[in-house]
């Protein structure tokens, strides 16, 4: 974990642009260095990201595509995760502490983009991710396929800037680009972002994300809970001292209690 | 009081033996699946979740997070009795008020374990207590859990300290019980819901026949008709001898109960399908749909039908059914969610490995030889002769002691875990298929467009390695004169151990001789040659 306050304090993020991409697989061969992972096979054009691969690129849609952790500017990981093990950076990166997972795999089932990867043949597993190069923003230096990237398919930068430069270059060539800025609002919006010429369902992204972030639908219940719990505990505290007395003053009264009556009291929830 | 523990327990253990010799069949096999499923753990926990699941990286939860979810749901009983019982003062329940706690009891007791089980980090289960973070359901589902079962040791607490003979707390005990009742209902109520939450952040992931703002409120009702049967069925297999015997009328009561529970499920369960516009024939007639009509009319209608019929609900056949087909719908319906609804997105198929089914099956072989220990011991549902109050005419109607024909009864049960295994394989057939067809026309692909990428490739600015001792000259690397550019391909050389990060540095001159070694220039260029052709600064 990189210290708090060396940190960039504006979010940063990649813009990838797959009409530049030539699919030359430096970015996932930079990413396997930097997180000393095995060296990909980049002659594959269908590989899919694993606990050794935190990004790859694949022929999708008649295009190279990038694949690797969106960097949800409220992300759905870091919501569900019971223990806090996700959390989003100031600088941009969805940072992963292992040291917090206890395995529930919740990020996995509920992250939008299915991104977050499992060590299954490991008896004490992990989970692995791309971590945006967050040690390297720290010292000022842009993310390993970044760096490596001969085409510029993928840059780096703050995140508002890049957003700027997406939409510039679909104004400068709109035929050359759909209008379409992919992550910006999807899942709430991401610090990666994408812009192509064929559309996102056909690169293999999910084009029917709500632009809401993901974790306003829990939290839209969950923020309920208090004052459902007490409002629920009063109610049935009544509820038991209206039947009670009802009881005790039968008793007194010498009748049979309402509640054991063959009709009385038809059920409770 | 030890003593006479001591004193009865041989006693007690003789009536096992010779119950346990007339429920051969049973108690064999919830023996050999328990013992399967140990020794399914010890291969879960020794080899770890990869090599003894099925599970995947798109398919992270698979059967035991359904097991959990049945667990926690055919245990709702022991809110909903004790509410009406206690807080309700609906006293024609209380002969069911143990046996409802038990199932609670031994319900989450077992989820806990499955829990642990299924955990990547089993060692780690305590960070839950410590480690918070508010806004994620499995937050509230954990301490609800934790919670509950403490108050659920409460509740039943006197029932056990009764049994050993123990009095001395029971005074206090019924002082404090209340706040205990009251929080028992309240946590049971939130996290029966909460365990629908979990997945009201997947809406893109979860097929709309289960994904539903609506999730909260459809489990909570859907758990209420399914923990009330369980406790019917369980009640009508402790007493089939008629040697313990409940107040004849509670069981017709109860299952009047789960009729209206039911009834108002379904109506919630469709008007929330139609109002999202799901009911639709295309959605209907998928494999989905499919799944999603023997859910509803195995679960719903079916046992509605059967409760309709005043004649059934005095039978125990009648009885039996009914709470049988709620259980196996309500199963269909946890599984259905956990399962066949993630199935279509991402594109993918499950069925458990034999460790998973081993330890399933063997967790609720033990859930039910517990119960059938516990109700025994504890005398959770009293012996034949005490039934007072009750008239002998409503005996007749209902004889307790009259056993339904075992073959029936046995094909009964056999029919739950043989619908799921039909339907799963069905499921991964059918999507197999579909894998195959689906795939058979690809949309026609608009050919890969290097022409754009290459305008923009730039080559990587160049490499100087600095002049060192004894050397002829610096050496500057050039991408230019390396890469075809026409057709650059970086993994060539850089996957073969030049580094990518590396370039960035440049810089001092390597110790002497290591760029002649034949990993680095020394592959290609032959060091006896001219030095000048490289070292040319």
């Amino acid at each position: 974990m990189s210290n708090p306050a060396s940190e960039p304090h504006t979010p940063q993020g990649l813009l990838i642009d797959t009409t530049r991409c030539i699919g030359c697989g430096a970015c996932s061969l930079a990413c396997a260095e930097r997180n000393g992972l095995p060296v990909p096979d980049t002659a594959r054009r269908d590989a899919d990201l694993s606990d050794r691969a935190f990004t790859v690129v694949r022929a999708q849609g008649g295009r190279f595509v990038r694949r690797l952790c969106m960097h949800c500017d409220e992300p759905t990981c870091a919501s569900v995760c019971l223990v806090g093990a996700f959390r989003k950076t100031a600088g941009g990166p969805v940072v992963y502490d292992e040291s917090r997972c206890i395995g529930c795999r919740y990020c996995m089932q509920a992250c939008p983009f299915t991104v977050p990867r499992y060590e299954w043949d490991k008896v004490l597993p992990r989970v692995r991710k791309c971590d945006l190069c967050a040690p390297r923003l720290a010292e000022g230096r842009p993310t390993a396929c970044a760096a490596a990237c001969p085409t510029g398919a993928t840059r780096f930068g703050p995140r508002d800037a890049l957003l700027a430069e997406a939409r510039a270059r679909i104004a400068a060539e709109p035929g050359r680009y759909l209008p379409q800025v992919y992550g910006a609002v999807e899942a709430g919006g991401t610090s990666v972002l994408l812009i192509s010429d064929v559309s996102f369902a056909a690169l293999g992204y999910p084009d029917d994300l709500p632009h809401e972030a993901l974790p306003a639908l829990t939290w839209r219940v969950m923020s309920q809970v208090p004052r459902f719990a007490v409002t629920a505990g009063v109610f049935l505290a009544g509820v038991y001292w209206i039947t009670n007395r009802r009881e005790e003053v039968a008793a007194e009264q010498g009748r049979p209690a309402p509640g054991d009556g063959p009709d009385a009291g038809r059920e409770a929830p | 009081m030890t003593a006479t523990t001591w004193r009865e327990l041989p006693a007690a253990v003789r009536s096992q033996v010779a119950v346990a010799r007339r429920w051969g069949f049973w108690g064999t096999l919830a023996a050999a699946f328990v013992a399967i499923g140990a020794v399914a753990t010890v291969q879960r926990f020794a080899l770890g979740l990869g090599r003894t699941t099925n599970l995947t990286d798109h398919f992270p939860w698979g059967l035991w997070i359904g097991l959990d979810f049945l667990g926690i749901g055919l245990a709702a009983a022991g809110f909903t009795i004790v509410a009406s019982v206690h807080i309700f003062h609906v006293h024609r329940f209380e002969p069911i008020v143990r046996p409802a706690l038990l199932t609670a009891f031994i319900g989450y007791v077992l989820v806990m374990v499955v829990l642990v089980v299924d955990l990547g980090r089993p060692d780690r289960f305590w960070h839950a207590l410590f480690m918070w973070n508010p806004h994620s359901v499995m937050f509230e589902i954990t301490w609800c859990l934790i919670l509950y079962s403490t108050v659920l040791a409460f509740e039943f607490a006197p029932v056990a300290l009764q049994r050993f003979g123990i009095t001395a707390p029971l005074p206090l005990l019924r002082k404090i019980a209340l706040p205990f009742i009251l929080a028992g209902v309240v946590l049971s109520t939130l996290h029966q819901s909460s365990f629908g939450s979990l997945y009201l952040i997947v809406p893109g992931r979860l097929h709309p026949l289960w994904y539903s703002p609506l999730l909260p409120v459809l489990f909570f009702m859907s758990c209420l008709a399914a923990g009330l049967s369980t406790v019917v069925f369980l009640c009508l297999h402790v007493t089939r001898y008629g040697r313990r015997r409940l107040p004849v009328a509670v069981l017709p009561d109860l299952a009047k109960v789960v009729a209206v529970v039911l009834a108002l499920y379904g109506l919630v369960r469709l008007q929330d399908l139609a109002d999202r516009g799901v009911l639709r024939a295309g959605t209907l007639g998928s494999y989905e749909g499919l799944m999603f009509a023997g859910e509803f009319l195995i679960g719903v209608v079916a046992p509605l039908a059967v409760l309709a019929l005043p004649r059934a609900r005095r039978q125990r056949a009648g009885l039996y059914a009914a709470s049988t087909l709620v259980l196996m719908g309500f199963a269909a319906n946890r599984m259905n969610t956990v399962v066949t609804g993630l199935e279509s997105w991402p594109h993918t198929t499950y069925f458990p490995s034999w460790q998973e089914i081993a330890i399933s099956l063997g967790i609720a072989a033990l859930g039910c030889t517990l119960f059938a220990l516990a109700a025994r011991y504890f005398g959770v549902i009293p012996e034949g002769a005490d039934d007072p109050g009750q008239g002998s005419a409503e005996q007749a109607a209902l004889p307790a002691g009259l056993p339904l024909p075992r073959r029936r009864h046995f094909a009964l049960l056999a029919l739950i875990p043989t619908a799921l295994l039909v339907a799963s394989l069905y499921a991964t057939s059918v999507l197999e298929e579909t894998a195959e067809t689906g795939q058979s026309p690809p949309p026609p692909a608009p050919p890969v467009d290097l022409a754009r990428g290459l305008a923009a490739f730039e080559f990587p600015r160049d490499v100087t390695f600095e002049r060192g001792d004894g050397s002829p000259g610096a050496v500057t690397f050039r991408h230019l004169s390396h890469v075809d550019a026409r057709a650059p391909e970086c993994a060539s050389c850089h996957a073969a151990g030049f580094s990518l990060l590396g370039r960035e540095r440049g810089g001092p001159a390597p110790a002497a001789g290591v760029m002649h070694d034949d990993r680095q220039c020394g592959r290609c260029h032959d060091a006896a040659q001219d030095c000048g052709f490289c070292h040319a600064g």
